[in-house]
């Protein structure tokens, strides 16, 4: 018999069926449930992959084609941080590894960095926002911190504070940059249409913030970071 | 707009979960797929990770976790992972690129023909259609991707997708053709 539908519709019903009894013949999830012991280094790869995702603006940073370009330009940031106050730089400098993607850049600490911790101790939020902006939202887990204030029109800053040895990601839409300094402590600006994005690192904690402030003001926000008192 | 779409993604703790749970319930029947192609443990992690890499793009397809639909996405989108890698250790390009160039097809005929089928003989059609042409034709009817979606997750040009695309058309018409009209 003759079904009366549309050349796609059958077609695509058709598609489902042979989906189906394709996946039929596969074993079953329990069948497979010990097949393979993933490799530390498959692991590490997939959780970044998760971590990466999980952030609230992935999206942003994951229009197409953009993970796909999997060249990596690995680039060696030394921190040159004027300021030794944080003990843990007093053991030496600490390096950003930084892997660009095309569209945006993972970046961690040199795994060679010693007395890296794991959770933050010390909450640090800016003192200074400029007028018209309030905070929209905000969260801290164990190693991250972070707010976002909304401003006139679509105005928007995103504050950020990782452990130094957290896995993050900056969107970029070049990889154009320039030198920066915070309090002392060196660290990189990211030139954007929207979006500038901003990261450093005091030898304790690495900070990111994206805006669509212009860099000067960012700076000034940068520097006024204080020390949560509860 | 953009900031706008940033403040909307600030709360979904669901979606953020969403790709960590597919990558839980699908990591090991992808590797099963993988390693039954490569027969490698390593290489069939590294088609697991690359398909992973393609599928972040295209979860708001795979809404349903458990769903046959989600799966048959995981399956088609690492066995073609798994065959592209394959296909690089063996240095021995698919050459379908050339068959394909030589199609002058009007493609009227194959809607013709197979308007005059049963969906289940249409399936049993499609089940003896090549893979590549069998996951174009899937990802383009049943997860309604576009052509240049297709060309990323395959690694083959948009032209070539299309081709494939047509070709497979062909192909089932062909087939069916041959019965009816001979």
């Amino acid at each position: 018999m003759i079904e009366s539908m549309s050349f796609d519709e059958k077609l695509k019903r058709a598609l489902y069926v042979s989906l189906d009894n394709k996946l039929e013949n596969l074993p079953t999830f329990n069948e497979l449930d010990n097949i393979h012991d993933f490799s530390p280094k498959f692991k590490k790869k997939i959780n970044k992959l998760i971590r990466i995702h999980n952030k609230p603006y992935y999206r942003i940073i994951n229009t197409a084609g953009k993970r796909v370009a999997l060249f990596i330009i690995t680039i060696i940031i030394s921190l040159m941080a004027t300021v030794l106050s944080v003990e843990a730089l007093r053991n030496g400098f600490y390096n950003f590894i930084m892997e660009i993607y095309e569209k945006f850049a993972v970046v961690f600490v040199d795994k060679n960095a010693p007395s890296q911790i794991n959770a933050i101790e010390e909450t640090y939020y800016p003192e200074y926002i400029p007028e018209g902006f309030s905070l929209a939202t905000s969260h801290q887990n164990i190693a991250a911190v972070t707010q976002i204030y909304k401003g006139p029109g679509n105005g928007l800053i995103i504050y950020e504070q990782f452990t130094i040895n957290a896995e993050f990601s900056v969107d970029i839409e070049n990889d154009k940059y320039t030198e920066i300094e915070v309090n002392g402590f060196s660290g990189y600006h990211f030139y954007e249409k929207e979006i500038n994005n901003m990261i450093w690192q005091d030898g304790k904690y690495v900070y990111i913030l994206k805006s669509t402030l212009g860099k000067d003001e960012m700076i000034k926000i940068a520097e006024s970071l204080k020390v949560k008192t509860s | 707009m953009m900031f706008q779409l940033y403040l909307s993604l600030l709360n979904t703790e669901e979606e953020k979960n969403h790709f960590e749970q597919i990558y839980l319930t699908y990591r090991n029947l992808m590797f099963y797929v993988a390693k039954r192609i490569l027969n490698d443990d390593l290489l069939a992690e590294d088609a697991v990770h690359n398909a992973f890499l393609k599928i972040i793009d295209h979860l708001d397809k795979l809404k349903d976790v458990n769903s046959n639909k989600t799966k048959g996405f995981m399956v088609i989108v690492v066995e073609n992972t798994a065959k592209n890698i394959y296909n690089q250790q063996k240095f021995n390009k698919i050459s379908l690129d050339s068959s394909e160039m030589e199609l002058a097809y009007v493609q009227t005929f194959e809607e013709k023909v197979i308007d005059k089928i049963s969906v289940s003989y249409l399936v049993e059609k499609i089940e003896h259609l090549p893979d590549t042409y069998r996951d174009v034709l899937m990802m383009r009817y049943i997860y309604e991707l576009s052509y240049k979606e297709i060309s990323k997750l395959l690694k083959i040009s948009e032209p070539t997708v299309r081709k494939r695309v047509e070709r497979a058309k062909q192909k089932l018409a062909q087939n069916i053709g041959e019965l009816i009209y001979d």
